[in-house]
């Protein structure tokens, strides 16, 4: 995906590069999949009404 | 304060009381910054650009206004210096990237027209790390005008990402300077640069006009002297904003004020880091521990710091710049790091920020509670001395990794995550020198709103100490 939407703008180098990058995020993503979450654990930043 | 040159080493106080009383000119002080800024400054790659006349002129007015009895208070003459991610109507704003390079607002960012209400003179626009470092640099070469230079040893980096706020007041260029955090970009240039740097409560101080990296991250705050200095600031700049609907009323004084502090040291907090780092925290210690009750050993909530604040960064600051990113426009960006962070950025899951923002959330109620028994949490600023100009950031100080467990979480970068994390604000006070001469920092966590507390046990603690009157040898 990031070889087909960003390709155009990066050399082998880069791209090399980015592969690592990604490969970070992924195991950072599985650091945050391993903290346990309840169905009901809401975000930090909240949605409120505002009454016009 | 006898000497031209050390005029700007002075405390805001001192300066303030010799202008009110007619002792020194406005004037002689803001040429004496241009000059230094002009020649210090730009060796140092601090400064992206003067304002030159504009500066003059408003020195001779508030001398004429001071002349006159209308004195504004403690900033009234002063001069200082903006991380250029402040919009200024009379200045290009570069947020440090070229890209950006010409970039023109036509409003003053709500904290420049504070402080010029507050009568403080802007005297340049100064370096930071290109779009504040939003997009995952690993080494000091990130700005467009290159790598912020450590005046206390110009081989080594000055920090980010408010690099020229941290070297332009450690050299005495001006008299403080106005940085942003969004994960550490206060707290790390003041360590690295031996001055005094305040992270406020994430909305005390208003961003308009303020370069978005991540929306509920951004901070701005003062780096000066002293914690003196950074409250003199910080009561000029602080306040609600209808242009910021992220910003309330500061609490009164003495609603918080506390006489005797408990002040809270995380497990392993000086293990793990440079050995210099570790004594001066010691010394630090034995310092704080004749002002407050100081507990060690105490345990932090387990919680994924790194990957949450890293998520958060790299999704909001993608968002931030998308169209920089999908036009390709990082191609232009100084540090190779940058060249595709933003890419990789874009393709984080939205599930992962949703999962780092309820994570963020859950940090709360523990955090909440650790503060119920303390007042205050105390660490190193950072785990080393500044990095040195050329080296991968990971790979700068390979030593601290011998013997370190894989599993390690650094409380010194946990205390700094999780302090941004939930807005609180920290401190960071300059508390001796390791190696290479190269200072070093102690920060300090507070609740939020609880700014006070650390100014006051700052300011108590550099009347103890004198690491802050430090300057480098040659400015």
């Amino acid at each position: 995906m990031a070889r087909d939407r960003f390709g155009k703008f990066m050399d082998e180098g880069q791209l090399k590069l980015l592969d690592e990058r990604l490969a970070e995020t992924e195991a950072r993503s599985g650091k945050l999949r391993s903290f346990k979450l309840n169905n009901a654990d809401e975000l930090a930043v909240d949605f409120r009404v505002v009454r016009a | 304060v006898s000497e031209p040159t050390e005029l700007l080493f002075a405390s805001i106080r001192e300066l303030a009381t010799r202008i009110r009383t007619g002792q020194l000119s406005p004037v002689q002080l803001v040429e004496l910054s241009l000059k230094r800024l002009d020649s210090l400054g730009r060796q140092l790659n601090a400064v992206v650009t003067l304002a030159g006349q504009q500066a003059i002129d408003q020195a001779r007015q508030a001398e004429q206004e001071i002349g006159k009895g209308r004195y504004r208070g403690l900033l009234h003459g002063i001069p200082y210096g903006a991380k250029d991610l402040l919009a200024t109507k009379s200045m290009p704003t570069t947020w440090g990237a070229a890209p950006f390079r010409d970039q023109q607002f036509d409003f003053d960012a709500t904290v420049i027209r504070k402080l010029s209400e507050a009568g403080a003179i802007l005297t340049a626009k100064l370096s930071m790390v290109e779009l504040a470092g939003g997009m995952g640099y690993r080494n000091a070469d990130a700005s467009f005008n290159g790598p912020g230079l450590n005046p206390w040893n110009v081989d080594f980096w000055s920090g980010g990402s408010s690099s020229g706020p941290g070297s332009a007041v450690a050299a005495g260029l001006v008299s403080f300077a106005i940085g942003s955090e969004t994960v550490g970009s206060i707290i790390t240039p003041s360590a690295f640069c031996g001055v005094t740097g305040l992270r406020p409560t994430y909305g005390l101080v208003s961003r308009h006009g303020a370069m978005a990296l991540c929306w509920t991250l951004d901070k701005l705050g003062p780096m000066a002297r002293g914690a003196d200095d950074c409250e003199i600031v910080l009561k000029a700049i602080q306040g609600p904003d209808p242009e910021d609907h992220t910003t309330f009323k500061a609490p009164s004084r003495r609603a918080v004020v506390k006489k005797r502090m408990r002040i809270g040291i995380p497990k392993d907090a000086a293990n793990y880091v440079q050995p210099e780092v570790a004594r001066n925290f010691t010394q630090s210690m034995v310092v704080l521990s004749d002002l407050g009750e100081v507990a060690y050993s105490v345990a932090l909530p387990t919680f994924p710091y790194g990957p949450v604040a890293g998520t958060i960064v790299d999704c909001e600051g993608a968002s931030a710049f998308q169209e920089l990113i999908e036009s390709g426009g990082l191609r232009e960006l100084r540090a190779d790091a940058d060249r595709i962070g933003g890419y990789a950025g874009e393709l984080v899951p939205a599930v992962d920020y949703l999962r780092a923002q309820r994570i963020r959330e859950k940090m709360r109620a523990p955090f909440q509670s650790l503060f119920e028994k303390f007042d205050l949490l105390a660490a190193p600023s950072r785990p080393t001395v500044a990095l040195p100009i050329g080296a991968d950031f990971t790979k700068a100080y390979p030593e601290l990794e011998k013997g370190r467990p894989s599993d390690f979480v650094s409380p010194v970068g946990s205390l700094i995550q999780v302090g941004n994390l939930l807005g609180y604000p920290a401190i960071s006070l300059p508390n001796g020198f390791g190696r290479l001469g190269l200072p070093t920092g102690l920060q300090l966590l507070a609740r939020p709103l609880e700014e006070q507390n650390l100014v006051s046990l700052g300011a108590e603690y550099q009347r103890r100490t004198d690491f802050h009157k430090k300057h480098p040898p040659g400015y």
